[in-house]
């Protein structure tokens, strides 16, 4: 279809650059980058066609709830593919036919990794905050609070002296912490849980023995 | 332009090379869906409801963006193209409000006939909750429900492109929501964004988002009527926006052939029209109301070139013979009416001469007898015959002579003040004693020093007291309401006042004191208000507040009523009017007899009269035979400048006033003028400030798949 609108694709270069590593990279959730390519969009779009303003929208929302762990199960996908199909056919600008484009191709690579996210709330690779959680090694932490003093949260416990403990109530699962901790104490989990303590205690107080224990989630 | 010929869905289509398919297809009556089209704006193909498949071309189309070419194939309908449609239907309706029914523009709605047509339904999608519709939502005039919004750009479109104003934009917000809204820079109240109320932005919305703020447009009669407020009040309908715009631009004589094609007496009424008019006017909204009787007034003042009388209609004799009783203005209108329609028609006028209560009540000072009497020529100068001195006393005997007759006396007599002790005298009517001033022959009454009484608080009343000051007098006038609610206009009170009136307002009268021989005064009371109930007048006094106002001589301005005797030999109703036949205006029970003007409706107003008029004429015109059409086109209008432009304080442009006459030259004088026409600097400020509300029936419809 004729471009009506002049405004490029230049905005995405990245996010796309992203997408085509997804296979490769553990640090790329095809999932989130597709989010982040519908939200990159809305931010960019100049809100003349109703396919950018309102269409993206659509994506943008039922992306969202794949990272938040709130998929609809297969009704999403199908209805998330029929939306892209109709905005990439019919795109005002370069914005939104590669917007659509490049999730569509993801959707279609990954469809594991989508089904993941919607049916099972699990993201593989451990980067949407729906999708998989966040704890503590009690055995590594040395308790040096730098992650109590990231967290936006107020979601991790802890004291001189003593490991630090993640309220799971309260995480979000961003993975700030994960990124700041010296100690590389802290990491995902997808479906199967870390077992760990619920309270902070003296650094050195969690054992080898309890280190070991792991099960799965009911 | 050459012609193409191309097929929708296998229909071979004409079309005029350089138009759309989709503008093609809805000429040829072949329906394609479309939503942000609009027949006056540019396509801009955002909203995806008009594509098609081409031949030749891939994948689908944008019709309302592709001009046809010659064998072109177009196919309008298709799976896909259903598909498309329903889902950019449903990514609109996702963030609009589920329930049509407590809309306003239920089923006028283009976007609820374009969700029946695509099968587009609320659920399928993410509902969207917008977070800028309280956004500017207290503006006049222009009401926002911008909860029903589909951003198509329609508004943004007309206000940019074909009206200029430039005020309406698309703005966004910023993280987290990115959401896209039609506002103004800055989010500014529409006044203070410039804009221009021209109300093309609601004229264009296909939703209930922009509306008309409930009150300024009639809804009981057609919309391309109601939406000229100032005309459809106008008795006669004229065309006051085109005029007024001829006023701007300097063209008087085409001004005034415009106000020609509906009033006679247009001068006159340029200085004394009760202009309802400027009751509706749409800027009453924005601060006060054009001055439209003081522009009408402009251009007859300077209609050097009178070309109103160049294209006058004017059809062959009929050989029917019309008379009409009363030189008023109804008459003399009927009158000018008939007789351009080529009947034969004799004006009898009981007085000197023609004009009625133009020539004979409505003071000088205000409405010069030059002028009355100079458009009472342009009348008989259409051919008719007018008899004066001659006051009719039996109708059947004149219908003998003549075809039909035509009653328009007017109400002549004023009526009494119903006050305990009027039979002792010392009184006339606010009428009688006009009439003689204007006659040349002033009740003796009313002299230099002589202490007038004034009941009553209308026009006519401070027509008599103002006069009657001017003679000389000293005047006090007694009414019932309060100041503020006279049904005086008010510089009419503000120059009674200027000229030594003393008012009286909130006051009942109880007693008119004195012999047959000498009046001693008005014994009075001041009241807190007042109502007309089922025994008459009920006034709250205020205990203790009676006095007695010393006079010399009343003057009764209680109204006035038809003075028809049952000798005149027409059948009359128990108010003392003639009685009309069932189911028409003007046609009394009598073969032939029509009557118009006051003497039907009761004292109304000169510009009611010329309507009336009009209509009797009308009316007449088909009982003779003929086809009833007055209308006449006396200025061919040139097509509208659709652009307004942008102009910085043009929605707070603020009324221009007269001149007031200085008090030296009118406190003394019953013929001075006063107050002076405007100048050529202020009628076109005050034209200037015309919304031109008529721009809005240019137009183009939208066709909904409905109407195909």
């Amino acid at each position: 279809m004729e471009r009506i609108c002049e405004v490029t694709d230049e905005a995405l270069k990245e996010l796309v650059e992203a997408a085509n590593r997804a296979a490769e990279d553990d640090t790329v959730c095809p999932v989130e980058v597709a989010y982040k390519i519908a939200e990159k969009t809305l931010a960019t779009t100049c809100g003349k066609g109703v396919m950018c303003r309102d269409g993206f929208r659509q994506v943008y929302l039922i992306t969202k709830d794949f990272v938040d762990g709130k998929g609809k199960g297969e009704e999403d996908i199908d209805m998330l593919k029929e939306i892209l199909g109709v905005i990439e056919e019919t795109a005002d600008c370069d914005l939104s036919y590669t917007a659509s484009h490049t999730i569509l191709e993801l959707m279609t690579k990954f469809s594991e990794e989508f089904d993941a996210h919607v049916k099972r709330k699990s993201c593989k690779k451990l980067i949407c905050a729906g999708c998989h959680t966040v704890h503590i090694d009690a055995a590594k932490c040395k308790g040096e609070g730098a992650c109590i003093k990231v967290c936006e949260f107020g979601a991790i416990k802890g004291g001189a002296g003593m490991f630090s403990v993640i309220d799971q109530n309260k995480c979000t699962s961003c993975n700030k912490c994960i990124d700041v901790c010296p100690n590389g104490a802290i990491k995902g989990a997808g479906a199967v849980k870390p077992q760990g303590p619920t309270a902070p205690a003296p650094v050195g107080s969690w054992g080898a023995a309890a280190a070991g224990g792991r099960r799965r989630r009911g | 332009m050459a012609k193409v010929e191309f097929f929708v869905d296998g229909v071979k289509v004409e079309a005029e090379e350089g138009t759309s398919i989709l503008e093609a297809s809805l000429a040829a009556g072949i329906y394609i869906p479309h939503l942000c089209s609009h027949p006056d704006l540019e396509s801009r193909g955002g909203c995806k409801m008009c594509v098609v498949y081409i031949e030749g071309k891939e994948g689908p189309q944008l019709s309302c963006r592709t001009n046809v070419e010659a064998g072109m194939k177009v196919t309008t309908q298709d799976e896909r193209l259903k598909q498309i449609r329903r889902v950019s239907m449903e990514f609109m309706l996702a963030g609009h409000p589920h329930d049509c029914l407590s809309c306003k523009m239920y089923l006028k709605c283009e976007l609820q006939a374009m969700m029946q047509y695509t099968g587009a339904v609320h659920g399928r999608m993410r509902d969207v909750t917008k977070t800028t519709t309280r956004i500017n939502t207290n503006n006049p005039l222009i009401v926002r429900e911008m909860e029903r919004c589909i951003a198509c750009g329609r508004c943004i479109r007309v206000c940019n492109d074909v009206r200029g104003v430039k005020v309406l934009q698309l703005n966004k917000t910023d993280a987290p929501t990115y959401e896209v809204y039609v506002g103004t820079e800055g989010d500014l109240p529409l006044k203070e964004s410039e804009c221009a109320f021209c109300s093309a932005c609601v004229e264009v919305c296909p939703t209930g988002a922009l509306q008309d703020m409930e009150g300024v447009f009639r809804a009981d009669i057609p919309k391309q009527q109601a939406l000229i407020p100032c005309s459809v009040q106008c008795p006669a309908h004229t065309d006051i926006p085109e005029y007024i715009r001829l006023v701007k631009e300097g063209k008087n004589a085409e001004a005034c052939a415009v106000i020609h094609e509906k009033l006679t007496f247009p001068h006159s009424l340029g200085l004394v029209c009760v202009r309802t008019c400027e009751s509706q006017c749409k800027r009453t909204h924005l601060n006060d109301p054009l001055s439209i009787r003081n522009l009408k007034r402009y251009a007859c003042e300077h209609d050097d070139e009178q070309i109103w009388k160049k294209n006058l209609k004017h059809l062959d004799p009929t050989g029917k013979k019309v008379a009409i009783v009363g030189g008023g203005p109804c008459g003399m209108t009927a009158a000018y009416y008939l007789a351009k329609q080529g009947h034969d028609v004799t004006v009898y006028e009981r007085n000197e001469k023609a004009g009625g209560y133009l020539q004979y009540g409505i003071p000088m000072y205000r409405l010069s007898r030059e002028v009355v009497q100079g458009e009472v020529q342009d009348i008989l100068d259409q051919g008719v015959n007018l008899v004066t001195g001659k006051e009719i006393t039996d109708v059947n005997e004149l219908k003998k002579d003549y075809d039909a007759v035509v009653l328009t006396m007017g109400t002549i007599g004023g009526k009494q003040a119903i006050i305990e002790g009027r039979e002792i005298g010392h009184a006339t009517t606010a009428v009688e004693f006009l009439h003689g001033v204007s006659s040349g022959n002033p009740d003796p009454n009313v002299h230099e020093g002589a202490k007038i009484i004034v009941l009553g608080g209308g026009n006519v009343a401070f027509d008599a007291a103002r006069t009657s000051a001017k003679m000389g007098a000293k005047v006090s006038m007694f009414c019932l309401e309060a100041r503020a609610v006279m049904l005086a206009d008010d510089e009419e009170i503000d120059g009674a006042i200027e000229e030594g009136v003393e008012l009286h307002d909130s006051t009942t009268n109880l007693e008119i004191l004195g012999t047959a021989e000498k009046l001693e005064g008005l014994r009075y009371a001041d009241i807190t208000g007042f109502k007309f109930g089922p025994n008459g007048l009920e006034a709250d006094i205020i205990e203790g507040s009676e006095k007695v106002e010393p006079g010399d001589y009343f003057i009764y301005a209680m109204g006035q009523k038809a003075v028809i005797p049952e000798s005149f030999g027409i059948e009359l109703n128990k108010f003392g009017f003639p009685v009309m036949k069932e189911g028409t205006v003007h046609e009394t029970v009598q073969e032939g007899i029509f009557a118009a003007g006051d003497c039907i409706t009761g004292t109304k107003s000169v510009v009611l009269a010329v309507a009336g008029g009009r209509e009797v004429a009308s009316d007449v015109d088909k009982y003779l035979g003929g086809d009833g059409d007055i209308d006449e086109k006396l200025y061919d209008r040139e097509a509208h400048n659709p652009e307004i432009g942008r102009r910085v304080g043009f929605n707070a442009l603020t009324r221009e006033e007269l001149t007031m006459t200085d008090i030296s030259e009118r406190a003394h004088s019953i013929t001075n003028p006063v107050d002076q026409g405007f100048t050529l600097e202020q009628s076109k400020c005050e034209a200037e400030r015309c919304l031109q509300c008529d721009l809005r029936c240019d137009f183009k419809k939208t066709v909904m798949w409905t109407e195909v």
